[in-house]
């Protein structure tokens, strides 16, 4: 966990100002606590990756929240999938081939089978 | 070494024009040979080239704005970025939070299970099979709680990851690590079976002045020297506000006084540990010739031998 005076020391582009608007737009949501506002790793790469696109790609606050709620739908769903790809992978053989098998047959990539 | 935006005194997003000026009238100011003597002109005038060599130069301000050098244009460490993060989180914070319109149907392995529930007994080769049954998954969060919180019991809203918000209540005296289970607040069950429960996991966060030790709350309380010697009331912060607290005349330094019943609930009654606080004996802040004339004087006639072990000489 970091403060943050911390973060916009290791932020450099980063102003005061910027971070407390992306905080009320909800876009980084650090810790409230008693000796104010505290960060942890994973709020920290995010801060990162916002600044990354609003300094250097150029995305204003507009496009902000529309980019990162895909980006969090985004790894919201490969977080679902992998839970489900290693329940599949556990199973006996023959379940994980069934399931193989006809879910290319579903994404229409076994061209000898019928969907 | 500073950042080299404040040492030049200039705003992040000044241009470089403005950080040649800046740099220059510090220069002029700062250079040794203008300031024959100055010890300090040159520390500073070295600084000040310092972070001109970085923000003078685009390609390196570039560099530097990024995180890729830091202040004396040496790489920082390798960068990790936030999607090592994000899919590391079994919490998924960041989930599915709805700020843009309409976003907020995020995709969960869950309605994943409801599709395929629905479509058993009319699907394709399934030929109406029985309607699956299954009762609804249980739930782990983690949440952090301040410690005043957690000593005195608090309410709590919070966001789940799947955008519900959820009423919690920890009560008075709640241990690290302990565990609130929140029934039926976890997975929906599948055809027509109940839902699973929530389990939230609560970590307290530190506090500034106190720590906690079973139900007692320890703090340091500075005193001055002269209250030491002579003894005093002096107002001490515990978990329900400040109270007076009475040193004892001739107060040893690390000497702890015990104010009972101030300290964490221990049962539903309301019996409570202590507050255990360590005085710290501060020297005087500015102390003048009259004081240490006056030291000098009592310790001649009064030998001190703070390096010997009590009892080793008389």
């Amino acid at each position: 966990m970091i403060s943050e005076q911390q973060l916009i020391e290791r932020m450099h582009c980063l102003k005061a100002e910027v971070l407390h608007r992306w905080i009320e737009l909800g876009l980084v949501q650090p810790q409230q606590t008693m000796s104010g506002l505290q960060f942890d790793d994973l709020d920290e790469a995010r801060v990162a990756l916002v600044c990354d696109l609003h300094y250097r790609m150029g995305l204003d606050h507009e496009s902000l929240p529309i980019i990162l709620s895909l980006v969090d739908q985004l790894h919201h769903t490969r977080h679902s999938l992998r839970a489900i790809t290693t329940a599949v992978s556990e199973q006996p053989d023959e379940v994980r081939v069934a399931i193989t098998t006809r879910t290319r047959i579903v994404l229409g990539r076994d061209p000898s089978a019928k969907p | 070494m500073a950042d080299p935006y404040k040492t030049l005194g200039v705003s992040k997003d000044a241009t470089q024009d403005e950080i040649r000026k800046a740099y220059r009238k510090l220069a002029k100011d700062t250079h040794p040979d203008l300031n024959p003597g100055d010890a300090e002109a040159e520390r500073r005038f070295k600084e000040i080239s310092g972070a001109n060599d970085i923000l003078g130069d685009p390609e390196k301000r570039k560099k530097f704005d990024a995180g890729e050098i830091d202040e004396t244009g040496a790489e920082t460490p390798q960068r990790r970025y936030y999607r090592e993060y994000a899919e590391a989180d079994p919490n998924m914070r960041y989930g599915s939070r709805t700020y843009s319109s309409g976003a907020g149907d995020t995709f969960d392995a869950e309605d994943l299970f409801a599709d395929l529930f629905r479509n058993r007994g009319t699907g394709r080769g399934g030929g109406g099979g029985t309607s699956f049954r299954m009762p609804g998954g249980d739930v782990r969060y983690t949440l952090p709680v301040d410690f005043l919180d957690a000593v005195n019991g608090a309410r709590k809203t919070v966001a789940m990851p799947d955008g519900k918000t959820l009423d919690i209540e920890i009560p008075a005296g709640f241990r690290e690590g302990q565990v609130l289970r929140l029934k039926g607040q976890g997975l929906p069950g599948h055809g027509g079976e109940p839902a699973g429960d929530a389990y939230v996991e609560v970590h307290i966060l530190p506090h500034e002045s106190f720590s906690r030790n079973d139900y007692d709350i320890h703090s340091k309380l500075p005193i001055s020297l002269g209250e030491a010697l002579n003894g005093a009331s002096v107002r001490a912060e515990t978990v329900d506000g400040a109270v007076d607290v009475k040193v004892p005349k001739g107060a040893k330094n690390g000497t702890t006084l015990r104010l009972r019943g101030k300290g964490v609930r221990r049962d539903k009654a309301g019996a409570r540990g202590d507050h255990l606080l360590e005085l710290v004996i501060v020297p005087p802040e500015n102390p003048d010739d009259e004081l240490a004339d006056f030291m000098a004087a009592w310790e001649a006639k009064n030998p001190q031998h703070p390096r010997q072990k009590r009892g080793g000489r008389a």
